[in-house]
């Protein structure tokens, strides 16, 4: 059960610091424009 | 402050921990924006998986204020998924670097056009995926258990140091001030781990060794070693918990093997302890048989959180196999000394009755307690009364009184067996929170 839940605990973990990541690539990554205004 | 308080403050920290470089890349990233998303996330991968890897030190590094929570058995167990998740990263920022546009060749770290943080960054993969692979293939590659501990300890710090030097040298987010600080923090944290678990740790127990007082032959080709405290009080532990025994010259020897107490557990120091150890490798079947009494030995603990002071109830359902009896041994003991007069049941599986330890003195305990013993082997001899096969099912039915799902369930064994208790408990109706596991075998 211990083995179960820790492994509940490393899914949770992976998938808070995976969308850390999509962050934090999204926050820096290239941004392109069409032109015009901007 | 409560233990659940505690590890979520724990857990909170590990987890910030992690992300801190990202939180700082992103505020000081120093003109290093405007990479595709696949570049920028193949970095933060990079960044995560380096935080990640210099948190294992901390989880095996035996901190009381952090094992005394988790106990120090699920921390390692936690380790080993961690290092894969770090691995996992390490993969992926490897692969979406290559695909960036970085030339395959540079993971070759002899390349000869290969920049020096490329050759960094090279080894520490090399190093890791070594890492990984020893520790997953140790038993089927037939190494043992001292060989394999040596090789993690320095292919980890060699993994770490190299990628140190990869962040630095590569420059990007880590030319700004701000990260350099940081990643000087977490050098910082690294070098403080291993000087606690290599030198401070070691040089607190030098002070406080322990005399083997016997050493006796068991059934099952097992050794039981008692140990007294030589000239100071020795530690209170709790029934079930376990400690690292080190028999080298010093404590500083790098031979150190988590062993259960086996015997019962007192409220004050200062009693002898006792560790039931079967051979299962070189330490256990040569150096453990050979020593004597007088000599001096190491004992780091206690640690785990297996214990029967922490689960209470109307009773006790214990279920071992092999070696695995002895923190089972070491519970039943406690319970008759405190005089304890709540049912215990217990399962012991076996090959064979030459190969159930504490038999004899499981029978003559059950004379001072209220202990139900159901001893099961697989290869029974033509007398043999008892139970035949393994523990299954409806053998804990036949035996268990109407009430056994308020009872909770310790079980310690061979991995197939805690296996296959973890299935058969809950389908009986027991629930989870009253189920305790411990795998006497971490690697």
């Amino acid at each position: 059960m211990r083995d179960a839940i820790l492994n509940r605990l490393v899914a949770i973990i992976t998938a808070a610091v995976l969308v850390a990541c999509v962050l934090f690539a999204l926050a820096s990554r290239e941004v392109r424009t069409t032109g015009g205004l901007l | 402050m409560s233990l659940l308080t505690r590890g979520t403050l724990w857990l909170g920290l590990y987890f910030h921990l992690i992300v801190l470089p990202l939180v700082v890349c992103g505020v000081w990233p120093g003109g290093n924006t405007g990479r595709p998303f696949a570049t920028q996330f193949g970095i933060a991968c990079g960044y995560a998986a380096l935080t990640i890897l210099v948190l294992e030190f901390a989880l095996i590094s035996k901190i009381h204020a952090v094992s005394g929570v988790f106990g120090q058995d699920a921390l390692q167990f936690f380790h080993r998924q961690m290092g894969l998740l770090a691995t996992l990263l390490l993969v992926v920022h490897a692969a979406l670097m290559l695909d960036s546009g970085y030339p395959l060749v540079w993971l070759n770290p002899f390349a000869p056009d290969a920049p020096w943080a490329m050759r960094w960054g090279a080894i520490a993969a090399w190093a890791v995926g070594l890492l990984i692979l020893l520790s997953l293939l140790r038993r089927p590659l037939r190494v043992s258990y001292d060989s394999w501990q040596l090789s993690h300890g320095a292919l980890a710090e060699i993994v770490v140091v190299a990628a140190l030097i990869h962040i630095v040298l590569f420059g990007g987010y880590s030319a700004g001030l701000p990260v350099r600080i940081m990643l000087a923090g977490y050098a910082l944290l690294f070098l403080a781990l291993r000087l606690w678990f290599q030198w401070v740790k070691p040089w607190l127990l030098w002070s406080q060794p322990w005399e083997v007082v016997t050493n006796v032959a068991e059934l099952g080709d097992s050794h039981t070693l008692t140990l007294r405290p030589a000239g100071h009080p020795g530690f209170v532990f709790e029934p079930g918990q376990f400690a690292w025994l080190c028999t080298g010259k010093t404590p500083f020897h790098k031979d150190r093997h988590p062993i259960s107490m086996s015997s019962p557990a007192f409220d004050e120091p200062g009693h002898p302890v006792s560790f039931t150890i079967k051979a299962l490798g070189d330490w256990s079947g040569q150096v453990v048989p050979a020593l004597q009494p007088g000599q001096r030995v190491w004992v780091d603990g206690p640690y785990g959180v297996f214990t029967a002071d922490r689960c209470q109830g109307p009773g006790y359902v214990l279920i071992g196999g092999g070696a695995g009896i002895a923190p089972l041994y070491s519970i039943c003991q406690t319970l008759a000394q405190r005089g304890d007069l709540r049912p215990v049941y217990l399962f012991f599986g076996g090959h064979d009755s030459s190969r159930l330890i504490f038999r004899e003195q499981l029978r003559q305990l059950a004379q001072r307690m209220n202990l139900h013993t159901v001893f099961a082997l697989e290869e029974p001899g033509p007398d043999w009364t008892g139970e035949r096969g393994y523990i299954t099912a409806a053998m804990l039915q036949k035996h268990l009184p109407a009430q056994y799902k308020r009872f909770p369930f310790f079980i310690c064994g061979p991995e197939p067996m805690v296996a296959s208790m973890e299935k058969i408990l809950p389908a009986l109706g027991v629930p989870a929170a009253q189920i305790q596991t411990e795998r006497f075998v971490m690697v």
